[in-house]
């Protein structure tokens, strides 16, 4: 800590890496599921999985309870994902004010391989109503722990959620009336 | 309609099954890593630096205008036995997150709380008249609301304090008490890495190796903040000599 040579620096970097490989292989699948349920987009969800491992380094000398790095993950994830919307917004406002023909060029062909009532409903829903229902429903977290996760009172959680499930049962219907 | 619960729940993990990526770390990400750490150390410092001057800067003001008030320590809340506060000054920009007086077990949801005595007004008020009896003219504890208590300081330099001088953090955390300890479980110090550094090499010097600290991943503490684990170590905390190396010697001896 207070002193190192530059040889003890690599040792100390060696050992980190191969601390880090392990910690890749065994929380890189979840924390990448979970990055695509929050975003819908397999090439986001894989980006940002390895941001949140790139923070992971700069942190990894201070971790001693590695059962904790779980959570840290899960929360970079959630953090980074809100921070992607968070700019698309500012993105879409500019493209909103320089003309329409800039928005034709956003424009997505649906992806008919992936139709799916309910996935599709939940691409609907706010960042935090879509990470209250995944984080409740994907991760199993309690209510308390998602508060935790999403940095709002537990209170937020619950009507993000009821307003969430609420939300996609109205997507649904209306889907429904207009094949109907 | 497809939308309780289980359905929901089924949804969820058969598209997370779609995604895949490969168990091998890519060679960039630790180059990544790498830079971030060295990025984020820099601008700590900056950082570090920046809180300084603003502390400073508040003093000055301090002295020059005789604001509303200058918060001494605060927190205490009668169910509570932790005095968090800010102890920082120009030279020295640590700040003192958490500090847990001993006690019994960690409360539930909270590793860094504890349960049992709590540091009364009464305590605090006889902290006041000790402080008062060593010719520093401390006000006495003022009750909030919510049942904490607080202890404010109008105009420290007309009042001829100078709350970062040695003689009044002595009498403060050493010959007063009770704020001094003993202590358990965590003390958790932001700073930049190489003011941490400096305060554990000064605290070596007085003879209390620290433990290497830890950070905290659950969400409690920011990236600078560090965490000792003393229950790791045999140092008595409840001892005049820890308080002044903790309090006096090390938070403001060497800049």
């Amino acid at each position: 800590m207070i002193a190192r040579t530059i040889d003890l620096e690599a040792v100390v970097d060696e050992d980190r890496a191969v601390r880090l490989r392990s910690l890749y292989a065994v929380h890189v699948h979840r924390v990448g599921r979970l990055a695509y349920l929050l975003t819908g987009d397999a090439a986001l969800a894989e980006d940002l999985a390895q941001e949140a491992f790139v923070g992971l380094v700069a942190r990894l000398r201070f971790i001693r309870d590695e059962d904790a790095v779980g959570g840290y993950l899960r929360r970079a994830v959630v953090n980074l994902v809100r921070k992607h919307w968070r700019k698309q917004g500012t993105e879409r406002g500019y493209l909103r004010r320089e003309g329409p023909g800039l928005v034709a060029g956003t424009a997505t062909l649906p992806d008919l391989a992936a139709r799916d009532e309910l996935w599709q409903a939940l691409g609907k829903l706010t960042h935090r109503q879509r990470a209250a229902i995944v984080l409740r429903f994907y991760e199993d977290m309690s209510e308390e722990e998602t508060a935790r996760v999403l940095r709002c009172p537990v209170g937020t959680v619950k009507s993000s959620v009821a307003r969430g499930l609420g939300r996609m049962r109205e997507e649904l219907i209306r889907d429904e009336e207009f094949r109907t | 309609m497809k939308s309780s619960e289980p359905d929901i729940r089924r949804m969820l993990e058969r598209r997370a099954a779609e995604f895949t990526i490969g168990p091998e770390l890519p060679r960039e990400l630790l180059r990544r890593g790498r830079r971030r750490r060295i990025k984020t150390i820099g601008l700590a410092s900056i950082a570090a630096i920046a809180f300084a001057s603003l502390v400073a800067l508040s003093l000055s003001l301090a002295g020059a205008r005789s604001p509303a008030g200058q918060r001494l320590a605060a927190g205490g809340r009668a169910n509570s036995s932790s005095p968090s506060g800010s102890i920082s000054d120009s030279t020295h920009p640590l700040k003192l997150v958490s500090y847990v007086l001993l006690d019994t077990a960690p409360k539930i949801g909270n590793p860094h709380g504890v349960t049992g005595q709590p540091i009364t007004v009464a305590e605090i008020r006889q902290h006041a008249e000790c402080m008062r009896a060593h010719g520093f003219d401390v006000p006495d504890p003022t009750e909030q609301s919510g049942g904490g208590w607080s202890t404010i300081i109008d105009d420290p330099v007309a009042r001829g304090l100078d709350l970062g001088s040695p003689a009044f953090r002595e009498a403060m955390f050493v010959t007063c008490g009770p704020l001094g300890g003993p202590l358990s479980g965590d003390m958790v110090i932001a700073g930049s890495p190489d003011k941490i550094d400096r305060f554990m090499s000064c605290m070596s010097g007085q003879g209390f190796g620290l433990p290497e600290p830890t950070m905290d991943l659950t969400g409690h503490y920011d990236a600078e903040e560090w965490q000792f684990d003393l229950t790791q170590t045999s140092i008595d905390t409840s001892t005049p000599e820890w308080n002044r190396s903790m309090f006096v010697t090390c938070f403001q001896g060497e800049g």
